[in-house]
């Protein structure tokens, strides 16, 4: 079997944007956009505004490292890693910051560590598979474990850097320690000592996120799984002819 | 049969540790008898007894699960995990609970959890290794991503763990939410609410685990290269 041929249709699949998703960006992007103008003119906290300013930033950065950066890692990274950056951007900052979701709904932020830990194990496969050399062997169970793992990392990274949020800014409450909004998750959790109430939002977040990472590098095997059977396909038929 | 298994698993030992780290595995376990038994006849020690004897058969567990067949992916996994098994529980187990480290030392736990994620990305990478059924032939940036990764999901596990263990029973102090022993580490961090003070142990814990995992991540892809090299 030809591993090069193997290599060059994956990197051809992984380039694949199609037009939808190209118009997904653009549509989070003028969201972001838009949240931020409004959030300034309706004179809303300088700390919500200060977000929604590096999040439609953070928006921007794939595409203007990949038309500045044309060799290397960068310019092996896939696309995709784009369309994932906007959903988390859209739920998170969008809906949860701008519409206030995550003050109004409870178990929201919940809900996006799941999908949070969901998308993050996709990210972390296109990382890792930015970083494989041409000529090497491909393994889905390799990828699906290398996601699944890179997924964790992107939550702990997170709860350190609200943790560092919360130290930084006095008025910070990033990990929830205060209990705000919390009446279902302190019933479920009736027994607990009062002293530990401030774990509970950051522990919640890490085993929902566990949850989708689990949910997530399942899913991902099966992706390449049936991506890697196609690709042999092709390759097998391309050699014939 | 069996012992046709144990014969090739006796091989394998041979090939893939040295003497001298079999005969870590036996100090380890000698240390930790000597520990139960010291504690069982103190007496009056709030489950300590319970924790080592359990640690102490943990010394055998991995060695017993190569009894499997090669085809179950645990009994594939390379003997050296058993060494660096044996390393975390002399550490924790010896040290910390029997010697009472955790209590008398206030930087120890942070120590552990630095150094458990620096082994951890080798032990991740193991883990792969078995999962895949290669020996050899994973690429290093592959592997070392996978083992760094799984570093994190080790990480967070034990802290998802520690978790369930407080909220389990009321007198667990898994996570160390009620600041024993931390005087300085809060001495340390900028002034803070009283009220978040449960945190500062467990983002320490993960804080001072990622630092490790970087590391180990970093010495695992030299090593792998290097290997590679060789090869």
């Amino acid at each position: 079997m030809p591993k090069k041929n193997n290599n060059h249709s994956l990197k051809s699949e992984r380039e694949k944007v199609g037009l939808a998703e190209r118009f997904f960006w653009i549509i989070t992007c003028l969201l972001l956009f838009y949240s931020l103008v409004s959030a300034k003119v309706k004179g809303r906290s300088d700390i919500l505004v200060l977000q929604l300013a590096a999040e439609f930033l953070i928006c921007l950065i794939l595409p203007a490292l990949k038309l500045f950066v044309k060799r290397g890692f960068v310019e092996r990274l896939s696309f995709k890693v784009q369309t994932h950056i906007c959903i988390m951007l859209l739920v998170t900052a969008f809906f949860g910051q701008y519409l206030g979701l995550y003050s109004s709904m409870e178990w929201y932020d919940t809900y996006m560590h799941i999908i949070g830990g969901f998308v993050f194990v996709f990210t972390g496969y296109e990382l890792a598979a930015a970083m494989k050399s041409e000529g090497t062997g491909y393994d889905p169970l390799l990828y699906a474990i290398a996601g699944f793992g890179l997924s964790f990392f992107f939550a702990v990274g997170w709860e350190i850097f609200e943790f560092i949020c919360d130290s930084v800014f006095v008025d910070s409450n990033s990990q929830n320690w205060s209990a705000v909004n919390s009446e279902d998750i302190l019933k479920l959790f009736s027994a607990v000592d009062p002293r530990r109430f401030a774990l509970l939002d950051t522990m919640l977040d890490l085993v929902a996120g566990t949850l989708g990472s689990l949910a997530g590098g399942v899913a991902l095997y099966i992706v390449l799984k049936k991506r890697n059977k196609s690709l042999l396909l092709k390759t097998y038929e391309s050699t014939c002819a | 049969m069996l012992i046709k298994k144990i014969k090739s698993e006796y091989d394998f030992l041979r090939k893939e540790i040295s003497a001298v780290e079999y005969a870590f595995w036996w100090l380890v376990r000698i240390l930790l008898f000597a520990a139960l038994l010291s504690t069982i006849k103190a007496g009056n020690n709030d489950f300590l007894d319970k924790k080592i004897r359990s640690n102490f058969l943990l010394t055998f567990a991995f060695p017993a699960v190569h009894l499997l067949p090669r085809r179950f992916f645990p009994a594939r996994l390379d003997y050296r995990v058993q060494s660096v098994i044996s390393a975390m529980l002399l550490v924790t187990s010896f040290f910390g609970q029997y010697k009472g480290f955790y209590s008398t030392k206030e930087w120890f736990d942070l120590y552990l959890h630095f150094f458990g994620c620096f082994f951890c990305v080798y032990l991740g990478y193991e883990l792969v290794r078995a999962l895949l059924n290669k020996k050899e032939g994973i690429e290093p940036s592959l592997a070392t991503i996978s083992g760094f990764g799984l570093s994190f999901f080790f990480a967070v596990a034990w802290e998802i763990f520690e978790f369930i263990s407080d909220s389990i029973y009321p007198m667990s102090n898994a996570q160390n939410w009620s600041c024993y022993n931390s005087d300085r580490l809060i001495a340390l961090l900028p002034p803070m609410d009283p009220a978040r003070l449960a945190l500062i142990d467990t983002m320490t814990d993960l804080a001072a685990g990622s630092l490790g995992s970087i590391l180990g991540a970093i010495a695992l892809y030299i090593y792998l290269k290097y290997k590679q090299r060789k090869s």
